[in-house]
C-alpha cells in the first residue's frame, strides 16, 4: 500500500491547525501526522483516526486561554475606545444614532407592512391547491373579475379530472338581525356551500361544520357577532330573526383573520339567498364566486381551458361571446390589484409592496451615509489611535475588524432605539395602513429580518471608515502632517448626493401622488354630490315610498328625494350586453351599465342632458317605454341624432328620450362606460340594493337628519337608521390612494430629516474645521454674508447636483404610477422645481445654521482656536 | 524575573535533556518518563508554542520524511533565555525549598 495514502482525517487536521499557534504548527502538524502514522502501523486506522482526534482535546485549553483569552481583552479595550469616542463627541454619536435609529424604524415598519401583505391568505391548510376561477374577456372587465355562473362548479367538477372539491360564494345585501332587544344591520355576510369548511381553514368554535347548513336558513357567525348579540350566551342554537324570518344559528367560527381576503361575519347556506330573493342561479348569472381545490400539481392552464370547454358546452351565453375562464392561486389573489370588482376586503397592490420595499432599502441607505459621512469626516480624530495602533503592532486586519465592530456596536443600540420607536409609531402606522400590525419579537422570520438589518447597516455603514481608516501610515499621521485627503472629500460628496438624490426623489413623488390624489378628489365629476344623504330602501319603505317621500318633502331643510335600484357609486354594477336599437348591425353588442331611477334623479345631481329631456310626469309611456343614455352609450352603439329612435332592453321596446353628458359615476380609474338609465315604477322591487337620495340643505345639516331618522323610524321600526353622504362615498373610492399617500408623505419626511441630520453632522465639523480661515478671512475684512455663503455654497451645490439624477428617475416612476389611473394629471416640471428648490432650501437652512454660528464668532476667538 | 509554569519548565529540561534529538514525539515520550503520566502530543504544543513564541528555545528544520506528509521535522534547542530561565528556577527552587528534608507529618 502506497504510505502517502494514509492520512490524518482531514476536519481534524483542519482544527488542529487553527487552535495551534502559528510560529509551531509547521513542525506540530509534522509531529501529529509522524505520530498517525505510526499509530497506523501499530493499532490499524481505525485507532489511529481516534487518536488524532484526542489531539484537539489536548491542545484546546490552551488555545481558549491564550488566544480567546487575549481576545477578549482586546474586545474589552475595544469596546472601551469605542464608548469614550461616542461620549466625547455627543453631537455626532447622537446624529448617528438618531439616523440610524430612525432609517432602522421605517424599514422595520415597512417589512412588518409588506410581510403582512404577502401573509394574505397563507394561513388556510390548503392554500397551495386552492384556486379562485376568474372570468377574463369582455370589453369592460378590465382585467377580468371574479364572478361566474351558479351552475359552473358542479359541472367542473363532474366532468374535469384533477378537482377535489368546489366551494361558491356570493355577498348577501345588506340584512337586519334581531335577537332579543338587539337590532342591527349586518353588511358582511356571505353565502356558501357547507364545503367551505372542508376547503379554507376557518375553525369551528362551537357547533359542528357537517351539519351547520342543513336547513335553508341556517347560519354560522363568528366569534365577535356572536358577542355582539348573545353576550355571554352560547348561540348555538339559539334562533335569531333575519328580515322578520327565523334563522337557527348552527355554528361559531373564529373571527376571521384580517389578511384574509374573504372576509364575513355570518355565513348562510347556498339556498338562504334564494329564500329571501330571487337570485340569479342561471349560466348566463355571473353572480358567484368559485374557489376549487386541486390535486397537488395540476396544469392550470389546461384546467381553465377544461373549464371554459364545459361552461360552452352548457350554452353559456357569456362564453359564446368570448369570455374565457382561468384560475388565479389563492395566494395571489390579495395582491392582484388588477381584479375583481368584487371583493371582501381592501385589495392590496404587488406595485406598492415592491415599491415600499425599494423605499425601505433606500432610507435605510440614507442613514448609512449618514454614519459613513460622519466617520470619513471625523477620522482626523480617529487618525492618531490608528497610528498608534499599528505602531503597538496592531495589523490591518484588526484595525479593520475594530472599525465593523464599532459600527456593529452602534448599530446594534440603533436597533434598540427602533424597536422603541416601532413599538411607539405602530398605532399611527396602523391608523394609516389600516392594518392591525405589531411587533412580534418571536416571530421567527421578523428577528432574521432584523438580524439582516443590523448586519447589513453594520457592514454597509461601516466599511469606508475600516478600510479607510485602517490605511493610515502611521508615520505620517503621528508626525501630525496627516490632513483629510482629496478622495475621501469627493467620496463625502458622492455620498451627500446620493442621498438627496434619494430624497429628491421622494419628493417629487410624494408631490405627484398629492397632486393625482387632489385632482381625483376634486375633478368634476360632472354632478353634484355636496349635501346628499343616501339611506338603504328596506322592505316597508319600498312599499310606501310615495308616503315617505311627501312627508320628508313637507321639512323646508329637505329639498329633493329620489330614489334608484342600486348606488351608482358602488364597485359593482348591474350590466348587460341584451340591448337592440335602430340602426344595430348584425351581431353588434354593446355591454351597457343599466340601473332604475326615477324623475328626481336627474335634476337633484344636476346632471346635464345634451340632448332631449328628462322622464315627465306628462308623458305617460315614460314609466314603461322611455330610456336615457349617456353620451359614452350614443358613441358605442353609432347612433346619430339618438333622441327619439328605438330602442329596447329584452322585451322593454321603447325609445330614447334623452342624452346625458357623460360624468364619473363610477371611480376615476376606470373609463366611463356606456350608462342607460329607465325609470323604476315600482320601489318595493329595489329592497335589495337600492337606495334613497336626499338632497338637504347644506346649512341646517343636523336639522335634516333629525327630521330624516324621524320619519324612518316611523315608516320602518323594524330596521335601524342609517345614512351616509354621496360625497363621502365618492371619497372613499381613493381609500386606498389616500393610504399609500400618508404612508409615503410620512417616509418621504423621514427620509428627509435622515439626510439633514447628516448634513448638519457634515456641515458643523468641516465648519469647525475651518474655523482658523474664518477667522484670518474676518480679520482681512470678509463679512458675514460673505463667509455664511462661502460655507453654505459647497452643500448646495451638492444637493443641486442630487437634482440632475432624481428628475429623470422620479418621472420614471411616477409616470408608471399614473398609469394605473384611467384619469390622471400631467407631470408638470414645476413639480421637479418645487421639490429641487424645497431640498435646496432645507438643506441650506441646515447648513446655514452651522455657517452663520461660524462667521458670527470672535476671530480672536477662532484665531486663537488650537 | 518571570517564572515558568510547571509543564513549560519540565518541557525545557526535557529539551536539554534530549539534545539534538528533540523534536515533538521525543519531547513528549520525554515528558511522559518525567511525569508517570499519559500526555497528548496536542497539549505538549500549548506550552511549547508559548515557550517558542517568549524566546526561550529556537526551532530548526530537519530532512523531510514521508511519514510527515512531506514535512521537515522541526528541532528545537534552548536559547541563551532558556537556559537562564532554567537556572532562575533551579535558584527560586533551591531557596525555598531548602530544608525540606526536616518536613515530615505531625500528629498531635
Amino acid at each position: 500500500m502506497n504510505r502517502n495514502k494514509i492520512k490524518p482525517p482531514r476536519i481534524a487536521a483542519r482544527i488542529l491547525e487553527f487552535i495551534i499557534q502559528k510560529d509551531i504548527r509547521y513542525g506540530a502538524m509534522g509531529d501529529l501526522e509522524e505520530q498517525f502514522y505510526w499509530k497506523e502501523q501499530e493499532h490499524g486506522l481505525f485507532k489511529a483516526h481516534l487518536y488524532y482526534w484526542r489531539q484537539i482535546g489536548g491542545a484546546l485549553p490552551y488555545f481558549i486561554k491564550n488566544t480567546i483569552l487575549w481576545s477578549f481583552i482586546m474586545f474589552k479595550n475595544y469596546l472601551k475606545t469605542t464608548f469614550r469616542n461616542t461620549t466625547r463627541h455627543k453631537g455626532y454619536s447622537f446624529i448617528n444614532l438618531a439616523g440610524l435609529a430612525i432609517g432602522m424604524a421605517c424599514t422595520l415598519l415597512i417589512l412588518i407592512w409588506v410581510k403582512d401583505e404577502l401573509s394574505y391568505d397563507r394561513f388556510h391548510e390548503n392554500c397551495k391547491d386552492i384556486y379562485r376561477i376568474m372570468s377574463y374577456g369582455t370589453k369592460y372587465m378590465i382585467e377580468g373579475t371574479d364572478g361566474t355562473p351558479a351552475p359552473l362548479a358542479p359541472a367542473v367538477k363532474e366532468e374535469v379530472p384533477g378537482i377535489v372539491n368546489y366551494a361558491r360564494f356570493s355577498d348577501v345585501p345588506k340584512l337586519v338581525f334581531k335577537y332579543g332587544d338587539k337590532v342591527f344591520y349586518e353588511t358582511r355576510g356571505l353565502i356558501a356551500d357547507p364545503s367551505i369548511f372542508d376547503i379554507f381553514s376557518f375553525p369551528f368554535v362551537k357547533g359542528d361544520p357537517k351539519t351547520a347548513f342543513t336547513e335553508p336558513l341556517d347560519i354560522v357567525i363568528t366569534e365577535k357577532m356572536a358577542n355582539k348579540y348573545f353576550g355571554s350566551e352560547d348561540p348555538v342554537g339559539k334562533t335569531m330573526e333575519i328580515e322578520g324570518r327565523p334563522a337557527a344559528v348552527k355554528g361559531v367560527i373564529e373571527d376571521i383573520p384580517h389578511n384574509s381576503h374573504i372576509q364575513f361575519d355570518f355565513l348562510s347556506s347556498y339556498e338562504f339567498i334564494q329564500e329571501l330573493t330571487n337570485y340569479g342561479m342561471s349560466w348566463g348569472s355571473f353572480n358567484f364566486i368559485t374557489y376549487l381545490q386541486l390535486e397537488a400539481n395540476r396544469d392550470i392552464q389546461e384546467i381553465g381551458k377544461n373549464i371554459t370547454a364545459v361552461a360552452a358546452k352548457n350554452n353559456c351565453p357569456q362564453v359564446k361571446d368570448g369570455v374565457q375562464f382561468r384560475l388565479q392561486p389563492l395566494a395571489e389573489i390579495h395582491l392582484d390589484s388588477r381584479a375583481a370588482y368584487r371583493n371582501y376586503s381592501d385589495i392590496g397592490d404587488r406595485k406598492y409592496v415592491y415599491v415600499f420595499s425599494i423605499i425601505a432599502f433606500f432610507i435605510l441607505l440614507i442613514a448609512c451615509v449618514n454614519f459613513m459621512n460622519l466617520s470619513t469626516a471625523r477620522s482626523t480624530t480617529r487618525a492618531k489611535e490608528v497610528g498608534m495602533r499599528k505602531t503597538v503592532g496592531a495589523s490591518r486586519r484588526q484595525l479593520i475588524m475594530q472599525f465593523f465592530g464599532e459600527s456593529l456596536f452602534l448599530t446594534l443600540m440603533a436597533c434598540v432605539f427602533s424597536l422603541i420607536l416601532v413599538i411607539v409609531l405602530l398605532p399611527a402606522f396602523n391608523q394609516i395602513t389600516g392594518k392591525q400590525l405589531k411587533l412580534d419579537l418571536i416571530d421567527v422570520q421578523l428577528v432574521i429580518g432584523l438580524i439582516i438589518i443590523v448586519l447589513l447597516t453594520a457592514v454597509t455603514a461601516g466599511s469606508y471608515p475600516a478600510i479607510y481608516l485602517s490605511s493610515f501610515r502611521p508615520v505620517k499621521v503621528l508626525k501630525g502632517v496627516f490632513k483629510s485627503e482629496g478622495k475621501s472629500q469627493i467620496f463625502r460628496r458622492i455620498l451627500v448626493v446620493t442621498q438627496f438624490t434619494v430624497s429628491i426623489s421622494l419628493l417629487i413623488g410624494t408631490s405627484v401622488a398629492y397632486n393625482q390624489l387632489c385632482f381625483l378628489r376634486h375633478s368634476k365629476l360632472g354632478f353634484n354630490t355636496e349635501n346628499i344623504v343616501y339611506v338603504p330602501i328596506k322592505e316597508n319603505i319600498g312599499k310606501r315610498y310615495d308616503a315617505l317621500k311627501s312627508e320628508l318633502l313637507n321639512d323646508s331643510n329637505i329639498l329633493s328625494v329620489a330614489a334608484q335600484y342600486y348606488l351608482f357609486a358602488e364597485e359593482g354594477s348591474f350590466r348587460s350586453t341584451g340591448y337592440d336599437w335602430e340602426g344595430r348591425e348584425d351581431g353588434q353588442q354593446v355591454d351597457i351599465v343599466l340601473n332604475l331611477v326615477d324623475y328626481e334623479f336627474i335634476p337633484m345631481l344636476d346632471l346635464e342632458l345634451v340632448e332631449g329631456r328628462n322622464f315627465s310626469k306628462e308623458y305617460s309611456t315614460d314609466v314603461t317605454q322611455a330610456y336615457i343614455l349617456n353620451e359614452e352609450a350614443i358613441k358605442e352603439m353609432g347612433i346619430q341624432n339618438p333622441v327619439g329612435k328605438r330602442f329596447s332592453y329584452g322585451k322593454r321596446k321603447g325609445t330614447i328620450i334623452g342624452v346625458l353628458k357623460n360624468a364619473h359615476f363610477r371611480s376615476l380609474h376606470v373609463k366611463i362606460e356606456p350608462h342607460v338609465f329607465f325609470f323604476m315604477n315600482d320601489v318595493s322591487e329595489a329592497t335589495q340594493y337600492g337606495v334613497v337620495l336626499i338632497k338637504i340643505n347644506g346649512d341646517k345639516t343636523g336639522e335634516a337628519l333629525a327630521k330624516i331618522q324621524g320619519v324612518w323610524e316611523k315608516f320602518n321600526p323594524i330596521s335601524p337608521f342609517e345614512y351616509r353622504f354621496l360625497d363621502q362615498k365618492y371619497d372613499s373610492l381613493y381609500r386606498k390612494e389616500k393610504r399609500i399617500g400618508t404612508i409615503l408623505n410620512a417616509f418621504t419626511l423621514f427620509a428627509i430629516v435622515i439626510s439633514c441630520l447628516g448634513l448638519f453632522g457634515l456641515a458643523s465639523f468641516l465648519t469647525e474645521q475651518r474655523t482658523n480661515e474664518i477667522g484670518i478671512r474676518k480679520v482681512l475684512g470678509a463679512s458675514e454674508s460673505g463667509i455664511v455663503f462661502l460655507l453654505s455654497k459647497q452643500f448646495t451645490k451638492w444637493v443641486l447636483i442630487a437634482n440632475i439624477f432624481a428628475w429623470p428617475a422620479a418621472y420614471f416612476v411616477m409616470n408608471e404610477w399614473l398609469k394605473s389611473f384611467a384619469y390622471r394629471i400631467n407631470i408638470g416640471i414645476w413639480v421637479f422645481v418645487f421639490s429641487g428648490i424645497l431640498a435646496a432650501g432645507i438643506a441650506l437652512i441646515t447648513v446655514s445654521y452651522q455657517a452663520l454660528k461660524a462667521a458670527r464668532a470672535n476671530p480672536i476667538d477662532s484665531l486663537r482656536y488650537e | 524575573m518571570k517564572l515558568l509554569s510547571r509543564i513549560e519548565e519540565i518541557i525545557l529540561l526535557s529539551i536539554w535533556r534530549l539534545g539534538d534529538r528533540a523534536y515533538g514525539i521525543a519531547i513528549r515520550e520525554e515528558v511522559i518518563k518525567a511525569t508517570g503520566k499519559k500526555w497528548l502530543l496536542g497539549s505538549i504544543y500549548g506550552p511549547l508554542g508559548r515557550l517558542h513564541k517568549n524566546g526561550y528555545v529556537l526551532a530548526l528544520k530537519g530532512e523531510p520524511t514521508p511519514e510527515r506528509g512531506g514535512r521537515s521535522k522541526v528541532y528545537y534547542r534552548l536559547s541563551r533565555e532558556g537556559i537562564k530561565a532554567l537556572r532562575d528556577i533551579q535558584r527560586v527552587n533551591s531557596l525555598i525549598w531548602n530544608g525540606i528534608e526536616e518536613l515530615e507529618f505531625k500528629e498531635e
